[in-house]
């Protein structure tokens, strides 16, 4: 698509130069569109946060282009890159790390404020208050300190000083991962209420496909640095054709009646190759001798469909007594 | 008495330099062979429940209640008496594994030293059943991976090796602190697998405690939710999480996403108390949208659903007019 709002284009990032090292992130390509949320589920190792750093201009991929609005900005200097980056904004994982505990939260969001020339000075703090309201806390919290939050409160600051910035995507690297059960449904229904108001754009990571899936109207599955498939908005899990996302899915816990655990052995984690597919080791489907030496190329099993295959893998229904 | 199993009796467990108390009356029982899950947020008090049990509270609590093992009770047992039992008669496995194994012990050693404190076998013997240990727990090439080190490991192999080490001496209970946490959820559902294995094939108890219903549904027949310090809402896995009573449950089992949920997530509206904070009444009434004056009072009771089935709530009969409105923005979370 050539207008979405930020575009992934082959996205590689290698850490250190261990000869022979997966890449931390392979040629990973995903358009997002404005105003739309999509979710990247993947588990550790598989890349999701790297993708998130290269595309919040946190970090510098080692190939591939980042393009927001059309312009490739990989290719900027430092300074031309900041301003491009207040667009942009990230949420971490841990907001007992992300907060100065010695700073006051409504100086927190007010730095952001000033750094980025948004608001003049005398007015700073009326738009504290506004942003402190858009994320559901009063007023008052403003003269509080982080320590004075619970973790779901220290999310919703961690979201207002990201707002701050006024920026068209939001960037959430498992924002609800190291929150209590009872807290995660309120921050991620805040997410959905920010993105209807402002009409940001989303990017929501995690690794819970069915918390991510049921949020995210498109979901992007990761493994050993790859996408390897994505699931385009109103279809459901349930058809998902890659057989890792296939995996994820009967791993995950519901709950059902009689959500007793099988005994079908839980599959390996899969055995990764330097290059080629991440799911090689453990595919039905191997036995192209391509697996093993290049990366599958996704493509377009439906509209919007992708899967990262050499072979035509069937849909869920064709296969249904197989799990 | 010869009741077989652990029986835990109005335990209260506090800190009176705090002034808080994190446990408050708690009783559950386990019989022998069967597997419970203790399901609660951070601050609960699950995990202090898990470890008032093996004595293994942090410094400055005070225990009050009643805790039997096979008819013993462990709260006036002896230090060295208890020190026997641990590990032995009863083992604990934590979250993360790597901060619970000795990083220059290589993972045999490790085993085999447990197996040497609790039974008088040669080195050589204790290390042949470590190694078959690792094989039990599904350490694949066992025997080429016995002299390596837990960094050595992925997450989920080093659980592996904490609950071979838990294993040695053959407990009859193990209790398991949130044993899944930390890992992924294919190599979760590997471990959550092998420990439904080895309690069928040992006949050994399980208290399974953990924040994720999924888990504890997946391999414990009764349940126990806890909330600010109590059990709240206990039964038969199924009847606890497919017809829950006690609001909370309900909130909890709803926030779950199911396979064909878009949108909007049934959220609690507030946060849980911090550990030990108490308010007079129901825990849970400042959250609840069935709460009224008299659930502010007094203790509240368990009130019978079926069978072993009970929730504290004095609204149960109200539970149709129960509805989480997919939380307003404002609500203070």
């Amino acid at each position: 698509m050539a207008d979405a709002l930020l575009s992934a284009r082959g996205l590689s990032k290698t850490y250190g130069s261990r000869a022979g090292a997966r890449p931390a992130l392979v040629e990973a390509s995903l358009d997002i569109d404005a105003g739309e949320i999509i979710g990247v589920v993947g588990e550790s190792g598989s890349g999701k946060t790297t993708l998130a750093r290269c595309l919040g201009l946190l970090e510098r991929p080692s190939s591939g282009g980042v393009l927001f609005k059309g312009e490739d900005l990989t290719l900027l200097s430092l300074a031309a890159l900041r301003t491009r980056r207040r667009a942009i904004q990230t949420v971490f994982q841990d907001p007992y790390a992300s907060l100065n505990p010695r700073i006051r939260v409504g100086d927190a969001i007010a730095e952001v404020l000033k750094v980025h020339r948004l608001v003049p000075r005398p007015t700073s703090r009326r738009r504290v208050v506004e942003l402190l309201d858009q994320v559901g806390l009063p007023a008052s919290a403003a003269d509080l300190y982080p320590a004075d939050f619970s973790g779901g409160q220290r999310q919703r600051l961690c979201i207002a000083r990201a707002l701050a910035a006024e920026p068209e995507i939001l960037i959430a690297d498992e924002p609800v991962s190291s929150l209590d059960v009872s807290i995660r449904a309120q921050v991620l229904n805040l997410l959905l209420d920010l993105r209807e108001r402002l009409g940001l754009a989303i990017i929501l990571i995690g690794h819970d496909l069915l918390l991510i899936g049921a949020v995210a109207p498109r979901v992007a599955v990761m493994l050993g640095g790859q996408i390897v498939e994505l699931l385009p908005a109103g279809v459901p899990l349930v058809a998902a054709r890659h057989p890792y996302t296939r995996e994820l899915l009967a791993a995950v816990r519901r709950l059902e009646p009689g959500a007793r655990i099988g005994t079908a052995p839980a599959a390996a984690p899969a055995a990764m190759a330097a290059r080629g597919c991440a799911y090689w080791s453990r595919c039905p489907h191997r036995g192209d001798p391509r697996c093993e030496t290049q990366m599958p190329p996704l493509r377009e099993v439906a509209p919007g469909h992708l899967v990262a295959s050499f072979y035509d893998l069937p849909s869920h229904s064709e296969t249904r007594g197989h799990s | 008495m010869a009741e077989r199993g652990l029986t835990v009796d109005a335990l209260r467990v506090a800190f009176p330099r705090r002034g808080t108390e994190p446990v408050r009356g708690v009783s559950l029982a386990i019989a022998a062979g069967e597997a419970i899950g203790l399901v609660g947020e951070s601050g609960s008090g699950k995990s202090l429940t898990a470890r008032a049990i093996l004595g293994l509270l942090p410094r400055g609590a005070t225990v009050a209640g009643r805790i039997a093992f096979d008819g013993q009770s462990l709260l006036d047992l002896p230090r060295p008496a208890m020190q026997r039992l641990r590990g032995s008669r009863i083992a604990m496995i934590f979250q993360d594994p790597m901060s619970s194994l000795n990083p220059v012990l290589r993972v045999s050693d490790a085993i085999a030293q447990v197996i040497r404190s609790h039974d008088r076998v040669t080195t050589a013997a204790a290390g042949r059943r470590a190694l078959e240990l690792m094989e039990r727990v599904g350490i694949r090439e066992a025997a080429a991976r016995a002299r390596d080190y837990p960094h050595q490991f992925s997450g989920g192999m080093r659980q592996r090796i904490m609950i071979a080490m838990a294993l040695a001496a053959r407990p009859a209970l193990l209790l398991a602190d949130e044993p899944t946490t930390a890992l992924d959820v294919v190599v979760q559902l590997g471990i959550l697998q092998l420990l439904d294995r080895l309690r069928r094939e040992e006949g050994m108890s399980l208290l399974l405690v953990s924040h994720d219903l999924g888990v504890v549904a997946g391999i414990c027949d009764r349940v126990a939710v806890m909330y600010a310090g109590e059990i709240v809402e206990t039964g038969p896995t199924d009847d606890v999480l497919f017809q829950p009573r006690m609001p909370y449950t309900v909130g909890l089992v709803a926030s779950v996403p199911r396979e064909s949920q878009r949108g909007r997530l049934v959220a609690i509206p507030g946060s849980p108390p911090a550990a030990g904070w108490t308010v007079p009444g129901c825990g849970f009434a400042p959250r609840c949208p069935l709460a009224d004056d008299e659930c502010r009072v007094g203790a509240i009771d368990p009130v019978g659903v079926t069978g072993d089935h009970w929730a504290r709530c004095l609204h149960i009969d109200r539970l149709a007019a129960l509805s989480f409105d997919p939380a307003p923005v404002a609500a203070h979370g």
